[in-house]
């Protein structure tokens, strides 16, 4: 009896440290790593090198801006800034030129150092009906009206957008159209950097439309 | 006084026990089979920890490009791999990923010349195959990312302008796994020819299989186990070639079986991409029996493993050659055997 009681002791004690006993480590190298972490790629954006504003964004307070046409209560032309810019001209079924309807803006330094940009701006109207011609032409300066639709601007330069809007069929349509504005420079001549501002027109015999 | 006795007879086993276990535990270290003591594998690299590919105002057609210089300074070689992890997107202006569109090629520029090891999308690169690093071994790696350009997008926030602002973050891991010291990338004990480099097709389509064989026993298993994974989908084919393995490097090594070391040699395995499959390699009996007569012989002897690896870069040969040395014990039977002592068995062991 004494020695199974020893025997059995001992048997206890081995399983309790064969489980307690932390298990034997290798001091040798199985596996090596070294990491090159946080590689950062960021795709360029056309905000880098042109800002767009509406009077509600606009940083430097400027006023004066376009107002949807027959609007009860007035309301501005156009609102947000950059991507989210968005123009309602109202109703001009009679046509006209639309002046200061936003802005358009260089940063204080182009990046990569460059002295200027080229700003492009066309007007495309996909969903104009009856109609092939596009809807309004459109014009930059830095008064009233006139302009060009290709602009070459240096660091810190602002001037603002005029749309010309020709006589419409009167016919109660909503007319919706896309502003493109495209930023080149040298060395770079590609569609990347574009802006996509879209603009609706209204003809019906009242009111400024929807 | 009975229980007395038996309560201090188990202290006294518990504590022969913990010294043993520990003792056990400091001497492991030098005796981890293949693996040796001194340190194993061993990688640095002076952009450790440093991103080495950076790009802020990525326009589509543009690349930016790093280079990475990895050494093993250990004493054992590694299986070198790149993994890519931890992708961090941020999306785009029209909601495009970044890291669904970059490109990257991965070039061993180890020699100066660019030699291609992956050229493919970012979210296919999960783990690259480089190959066995040898002790004190150098190379270099160049990491390239490119926008591809896709040409006008169909509108001003679609293809490639839904990338507008986007950015993406990714690191990088260079992972050299100890590979057994037995194993040698391929032979070595012969003197070998000058051969030209291969051409780099093959090079990229062998860089999908990492093929992996521990040290293990052979000659009682009676077979090879092998791990093999491929970064994408790709089949696999064995042949081996049995040879004499002489400890002296300039000895020449003789090959003493060509066919047949293998059951079921050219059988095709199909690996699915990043899955890691053993696959056992079981020797015919005329294998066995040459072996066997090697390690009585020689005690030493060699098989060298042909790897088929077929996919969708092409088709390459990976060959890994294993050493099987005896068992200490079995060695000094063999001696004792050589001198004229009675000896039966061994205990053949890679």
């Amino acid at each position: 009896v004494r020695a199974l009681l020893a025997g059995g002791s001992a048997l206890l004690a081995l399983v309790v440290l064969g489980l307690v006993h932390p298990p034997a480590r290798s001091g040798a190298n199985f596996t090596a790593k070294r990491t090159n972490a946080a590689n950062a790629i960021t795709a360029d954006t056309p905000s880098n090198y042109l800002r767009l504003y509406s009077q509600g964004s606009d940083p430097a307070g400027l006023g004066n801006y376009a107002v949807k046409r027959l609007s009860s209560p007035v309301q501005l032309a156009a609102t947000g800034a950059d991507r989210t810019l968005a123009i309602q001209l109202g109703n001009y079924r009679a046509g006209g030129n639309v002046n200061r309807v936003f802005t358009v803006e260089t940063p204080a330094t182009l990046p990569g150092g460059l002295s200027q940009v080229t700003v492009g701006m066309t007007v495309t109207s996909a969903l104009w009906s009856g109609n092939v011609a596009t809807m309004a032409t459109i014009g930059a300066g830095n008064g009233n009206g006139g302009g060009q639709a290709t602009l070459t601007l240096g660091a810190g330069q602002k001037r603002q957008v005029n749309v010309a809007v020709p006589p419409l069929p009167g016919v109660g349509v909503l007319y919706q159209a896309v502003i493109q504005i495209k930023v080149t420079y040298a060395g770079y001549a590609g569609d990347f950097l574009s802006y996509a501002v879209p603009v609706t027109v209204y003809d019906g015999l009242t009111g400024a439309g929807p | 006084v009975t229980r007395v006795g038996a309560v201090a007879a188990g202290v006294a086993a518990a504590l022969a026990a913990w010294a043993a276990s520990a003792a056990l535990a400091h001497d492991r270290p030098a005796r981890l089979g293949a693996m040796t003591a001194s340190g194993g594998v061993r990688l640095e690299s002076p952009q450790d920890g440093l991103a080495v590919l950076t790009a802020s105002r990525m326009l589509p057609g543009d690349a930016v490009s790093g280079t990475v210089a990895l050494a093993n300074t250990g004493d054992a070689a590694g299986d070198l791999r790149l993994t890519r992890s931890a992708i961090r997107d941020a999306l785009g202006a029209g909601g495009g990923r970044l890291s669904a569109a970059l490109v990257v090629r991965v070039d061993d520029v180890t020699g100066g010349a660019a030699l291609p090891v992956f050229a493919g999308a970012l979210d296919q690169l999960d783990v690259l195959a480089l190959g066995p690093l040898a002790p004190g071994e150098r190379r270099a790696y160049r990491i390239t990312a490119t926008l591809p350009d896709r040409g006008l997008p169909a509108g001003p926030l679609s293809g490639d302008n839904a990338l507008q602002g986007a950015s993406m973050q990714v690191d990088w891991t260079w992972r050299a796994e100890a590979l057994a010291a037995a194993i040698t990338p391929a032979p070595t004990a012969t003197p070998a020819p000058p051969v030209a480099p291969p051409p780099a097709d093959v090079r990229a389509a062998a860089s999908v299989l990492t093929l992996r064989i521990p040290w293990q026993r052979v000659l009682k298993t009676r077979g090879i186990t092998v791990w093999g994974t491929c970064d994408r989908r790709c089949a696999l084919s064995f042949n081996a070639r049995v040879q004499t393995a002489p400890k002296a490097r300039t000895a020449r090594v003789r090959t003493v079986m060509r066919a047949g070391v293998f059951r079921l040699a050219g059988r095709r395995r199909t690996l699915q991409p990043g899955v890691e499959r053993r696959i056992k390699l079981q020797l015919t009996p005329e294998a066995l029996r040459r072996l066997h007569a090697l390690m009585l012989a020689r005690g030493r002897a060699a098989v060298l493993v042909e790897a088929r690896v077929s996919s969708a870069l092409g088709a390459a040969t990976v060959r890994r050659r294993i050493v099987i040395v005896t068992a200490p014990r079995a060695e000094r039977r063999r001696a004792a055997r050589h001198a004229g002592r009675v000896s039966r068995g061994s205990a053949p062991r890679r």
